[in-house]
């Protein structure tokens, strides 16, 4: 019988996959050391306890030997340059593109996503390119994009990357914005708020059940983190994405905007979409039109100052109206901007102060 | 006992090793472990024990020569804690004593790498049995297994029709062991979705798709060494020197088997059970309760052959 001892040699230090080559993996700072090689990650509220060889839920994080690697540094999966209303963010810089990147994985498993072919998959199981951050950076201006996006998969479990390339972005004259499930721990949401000009943060529902039962997440988390993004002064807004029978509530929705007016003020946008059936959640139609609009309606009720409905191409909830005339001042069409009636920041008509990033 | 139930489960395994049962019946049982003779021969012996037949009329009985046979592998530990080549090619040559041609044999784990790391040569052509990974080529479409929704390797979807399950015996973290059904966690491309709970019910649920209950048709475990603790990856401090083969044709018995013999080599070690340390495998209570297996734990038969002397 072969003593097991003698056998070890072939383990590690070697890249223990092929990609490892082309994409390095990164020792990240948010994690504690635990007995026996084991690690617990710090970097989002899932707190996986990952033994060596293992990695934590998100997929993208390997304890290899008793230390925490990110394996997803400067591993973009999907770039493109996009609307920056098709994030969605409706009060900032409207009318530009957003160059938008994403690195696999996402340490929530919602039933619902529409990007589960990125979202939900391990890296080395999707085409990936390199592109560390001073080229992201410069890919954005190439393409005449004010702001680089982090957004499609998770960007909490790209962390390192975000931190880096929003770094680069704003070094070289651009901003940079993050679209998030907002499951994130508290350190890393610091370092997140102090190179991110704006965060969008998907509030997957209003109810614990939800979250269990369709995300993976923990919802007191994310109210969390819309609570600090907000005292730091980080430009806001808020998506949910109502589902038949899910959390599509006139109810849910009066609550979910009654605790947005209480802990955030009545400017923070508030934007509920409309779902479509698509990965794990195939079983249920579209959004009815009438059930969105009875929950702007409601949210609208609680004193919210801009809610919007999305996904509905040529409704009038896509648009902002200034809260003191009501005229239209922002007119948008399918998540693209078509009139602008914003100029430094106040409304055109009757000169009233717009929240927003505007310039 | 007549409803799976996760504590009775698990006590009916701690008073099984407890009994202290004579080391083996001469009938074939539930589960064959063998550990005399060279690895060929012990594979041969856990086979003829578990099933009554030898390596070459059973799978005679069970595959065709128009299958084609995936021998899932665990090679995450690498080469230390993997099945080793000598077993697998054992494996292989019975099945071409059973008329399925070599080519027709696909010995496979999630990718090149692991296997490679684990002393394997890729080959995905040419002669021979076929020795290649999944290498991200999953199913595009995600399919339902209970509470599992997943995207299978298209070589197992697509390729395999009958399955063959090579494990090892070890401790799991998360799952308390892996050395049957969690292997096909590999089969899969987001297991860690499903490491919650301690992987249960998730481990039995993605069992009982078709592409695994359907198909399996043995079980075997390269039980050379016993990880008893900090599984998965290999720890040379928390392993022991075991020396056998395992074999069963039920897809869940092995488990029952492994956790009985990791529970007790922790209890010569003295550490905690896998119960007190709040990861024993509830999924295996789930196992019983969807029908995967007809074994129960309690009256589990492991046929050994050192039986007699
Ligand atoms: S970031 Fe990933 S590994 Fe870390 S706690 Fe969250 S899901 Fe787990």
């Amino acid at each position: 019988m072969t003593d097991p001892a003698r056998a070890v040699s072939p383990l590690l230090p070697e890249p223990l996959t092929e990609a490892d080559r082309d994409f390095p993996p990164v020792v990240t700072k948010y994690y504690k050391t635990l007995d026996g090689k084991r690690i617990e990650c710090t970097l989002c509220p899932a707190r996986c306890r990952v033994a060596d060889r293992e990695r934590g839920t998100c997929g993208v994080r390997e304890n290899r030997d008793g230390v925490y690697y990110t394996l997803v540094h400067s591993r973009v999966c999907s770039a493109h340059v996009d609307p920056i209303e098709k994030k969605p963010f409706f009060h900032f810089l409207p009318g530009t593109t957003a160059f938008s990147l994403a690195t696999p994985g996402c340490n929530m498993a919602c039933t619902f996503c529409q990007n589960w072919e990125i979202s939900q998959f391990r890296p080395e199981q999707i085409d990936c390119r390199r592109l560390p951050p001073a080229q992201a950076a410069a890919a954005a201006k190439r393409w005449g994009c004010p702001t680089v996006t982090f957004t499609y998969t998770e960007p909490v479990v790209f962390t390192e990357y975000l931190l880096d390339a929003a770094a680069a972005a704003r070094g070289a004259g651009l901003k940079a914005v993050s679209v998030t499930n907002g499951w994130i721990e508290k350190e890393p949401l610091h370092d997140w708020l102090q190179v991110l000009d704006a965060v969008k943060v998907d509030l997957k529902a209003f109810t614990q059940r939800f979250y269990d039962e369709m995300t993976g997440g923990r919802l007191i988390d994310v109210l969390d983190t819309l609570v600090r993004v907000r005292k730091a002064g980080v430009w806001l807004e808020i998506v949910t994405l109502l589902i038949p029978t899910l959390n599509d509530s006139e109810k849910e929705a009066a609550s979910l905007a009654r605790w947005v007016m209480k802990n955030l003020g009545p400017e923070v946008p508030l934007h509920f979409t409309r779902f479509h059936p698509q990965y794990r959640l195939r079983n249920l139609p579209a959004t009815p039109v009438a059930t969105m609009e009875r929950a702007r309606a409601a949210a609208l009720a609680t004193g919210l100052k801009f809610v919007y409905l999305g996904n509905i191409p040529g409704h009038p909830g896509e648009n902002t109206a200034c809260p003191k005339c009501g005229k239209v001042i922002l007119k948008r069409y399918a998540m693209s901007l078509t009139e602008n009636h914003i100029v430094g920041g106040v409304c055109e008509y009757c000169k009233t102060k717009i929240p927003g990033v505007w310039a | 006992m007549n409803k799976w139930d996760r504590r009775e489960v698990l006590a009916g395994l701690a008073g099984l090793w407890a009994l202290d049962l004579p080391a083996g019946t001469p009938a074939a049982g539930d589960v064959g472990v063998a550990f005399r003779g060279t690895v060929e021969e012990r594979a041969a012996a856990a086979i003829r024990l578990a099933t009554g037949k030898e390596p070459a009329p059973f799978f005679k009985a069970v595959v065709s020569p128009r299958d084609v046979v995936g021998l899932k592998l665990n090679c995450l530990g690498g080469r230390p804690l993997a099945p080793r080549v000598e077993l697998v090619e054992a494996l292989v040559r019975f099945l071409v004593r059973a008329g399925v041609p070599e080519e027709r044999i696909l010995v496979w784990d999630r990718s090149d790498r692991e296997l490679q790391r684990a002393g394997f040569d890729i080959r995905s052509d040419g002669g021979g049995y076929r020795c290649q990974g999944t290498n991200g080529q999953y199913d595009k479409e995600v399919v339902e297994s209970r509470s599992v929704g997943t995207c299978f390797s298209s070589l197992l979807s697509k390729r395999i029709t009958k399955l063959i399950n090579v494990g090892v015996l070890k401790d799991h973290d998360l799952s308390g062991i892996s050395v049957g059904l969690k292997n096909y966690y590999g089969v899969i491309h987001n297991p860690n979705k499903y490491h919650g709970n301690n992987c249960s019910p998730f481990v039995a649920h993605l069992a009982d798709h078709p592409h695994i209950r359907g198909k399996h048709i043995l079980t075997v475990v390269d039980a050379e060494i016993c990880q008893y603790n900090g599984g998965p990856a290999y720890r040379a401090d928390a392993a022991v020197p075991y020396g056998a083969v395992a074999a069963s044709a039920d897809l869940v018995a092995c488990d029952f088997w492994g956790l009985r013999e990791i529970e007790r080599i922790r209890r010569e070690k003295k550490i905690k059970s896998l119960e007190a340390e709040k990861r024993a495998p509830a999924w295996l209570a789930v196992a019983g309760e969807i029908g995967l297996t007809r074994v129960r734990p309690e009256t589990l038969r492991v046929a050994d052959d050192r039986a007699g002397g």
